[in-house]
């Protein structure tokens, strides 16, 4: 689904991703984990090309991502992302917000991507506030309708990035519910997060960032109670 | 022999000033109509990353801005014409404010697109919208709500201003307000409802304004 090779990426002098190489098969759920500034968020945004790359290749799903437009928009079409700080569009009321890219990137009928809307709003437990203002919702709430936003657009792939980092801590549960839901319903995921207890329970590989390089990766149960290498031992050490 | 003069308005200056009035709204309405949709792509212009979009942009809008009204007014009615350009006057009327408030509505259009947040234009681009797509639905929504206060205050400002086109003898409420003095020299009484005439066109405009962003706050 995912294959990256070799990718490289600076901002100015710093070397924020230094030749990173992963594969993603479909169905999988990858935890990325690594002190802040190690290129975790960096190497998610760079898969639908929200950052460019300045070396290496990456391809989703049979699409090469490179400086063709018509390239990068057929892959983020198919990728959803979902961001920390949510991201909603504050001019539109819930199901708009849901409803915006299906109709409008997609082209399909306003009636059936209503259905589909709820459907989809239900799924995240939702259902009551469809005609609300993204301002009268809780924080978890807001991410909750980011993450239906994204699924909306039927993606082969979703990346979270940090979704539960701005959260208070009694909100961060119903968004790891349902991304768990997402995960079970074989949803192919990539998923940066300090959330350790969501790593273990749902990934299938959990992969250690430092430095802009993938330091090590792993079954969960393997990196957490048997890491090899020293700064993973002192990253879970400081963290856990 | 004594020089005959009329002494107060009768009805056909009552209707004369309500052509005036009726000619001001036509030219206001034509011109800052006009204005509106060249800043909205001025605007664009002006925002965007690209330098050979934003740097004319720029140029249009301060070359304009930094002008006088009246010498635009003047450069399009007289000097036009000497290069064989021959403007109606009232098409002179509509293309001078359709100029000056196109440059200032334009960095107004530019404020308010460069006031929505960077994460809006990110969430946009990760739904695979493109850049037509994310203006229409995400960033000019949104825009203009911050666009509705200074906007109302410069349509208000140029309402007022589109008096100077009576200097061009362009039949419209100030032109006809000066018509009516120098027949009757009552300039107390005609210029009062002249001024209570324009004062008829802006207020509406502000009670409107508020309502709208009132009614867009609490959908935000």
């Amino acid at each position: 689904m995912v294959k990256v090779k070799n990718i490289h990426k600076h901002f100015g002098k710093l070397h924020v991703l230094d030749d990173v190489s992963l594969d993603v098969a479909k169905g999988e759920v990858v935890v990325i984990i690594g002190p802040s500034g190690s290129g975790k968020s960096t190497l998610l945004r760079c898969l639908n090309y929200l950052e460019p790359v300045q070396s290496g290749e990456i391809w989703i799903d049979g699409i090469r991502l490179d400086h063709h437009r018509t390239n990068i928009r057929a892959v983020r079409a198919e990728v959803g992302i979902v961001f920390q700080s949510f991201n909603l569009f504050p001019h539109l009321t819930v199901i708009k917000n849901v409803m915006l890219a299906p109709v409008v990137v997609r082209k399909r009928p306003e009636s059936e991507v209503r259905k589909a809307a709820l459907a989809m709003l239900a799924k995240v437990g939702l259902q009551d506030k469809v005609d609300a203002y993204p301002s009268q919702l809780s924080g978890g709430q807001q991410q909750r309708v980011a993450i239906a936003r994204a699924l909306a657009m039927q993606p082969k792939l979703m990346l979270f990035d940090e979704v539960t980092s701005a959260l208070d801590p009694e909100l961060v549960r119903e968004v790891l519910d349902a991304m768990k839901q997402l995960a079970r319903d074989g949803m192919t995921m990539l998923v940066v997060t300090h959330e350790m207890g969501f790593a273990r329970e749902m990934a299938d590989r959990v992969i250690f960032m430092d430095e802009g390089r993938i330091v090590e990766e792993g079954a969960a149960a393997d990196i957490f109670d048997h890491p090899r290498e020293q700064r993973t031992k002192e990253f879970l050490g400081k963290i856990l | 022999m004594p020089q005959y003069v009329q002494d107060r308005l009768n009805i056909y200056d009552a209707i004369l000033l309500l052509q005036g009035l009726g000619n001001t709204v036509l030219l206001c309405v034509s011109g800052l109509g006009l204005g509106l949709v060249i800043a909205l792509f001025v605007g664009l212009a002006r925002a965007s990353r690209s330098r050979f979009l934003s740097w004319p942009a720029a140029m249009y809008i301060e070359i304009i801005r930094d002008s006088p009204l009246l010498m635009q007014l003047y450069l399009i009615f007289f000097a036009l014409p000497l290069m064989g350009l021959q403007v109606p006057i009232f098409a002179a009327g509509v293309a001078t404010l359709m100029v000056n408030s196109s440059a200032f509505m334009a960095e107004i259009v530019r404020a308010g697109i460069q006031a929505v947040g960077k994460d809006q234009l990110e969430a946009a681009r990760g739904l695979g919208m493109n850049y037509a797509q994310t203006m229409r639905h995400v960033v000019i929504p949104q825009a203009f709500r911050v666009m509705i206060p200074p906007g109302v205050g410069l349509l208000i400002g140029l309402i007022k201003d589109s008096s100077i086109i009576s200097v061009i003898s362009y039949i419209e409420l100030t032109r006809v307000g000066q018509i009516l003095t120098e027949k009757t020299f009552l300039s107390f009484q005609v210029f009062g409802i002249v001024a209570a005439l324009y004062f008829l066109l802006c207020y509406p405009l502000s009670k409107l304004a508020l309502h709208a962003e009132r009614r867009l706050k609490v959908s935000g």
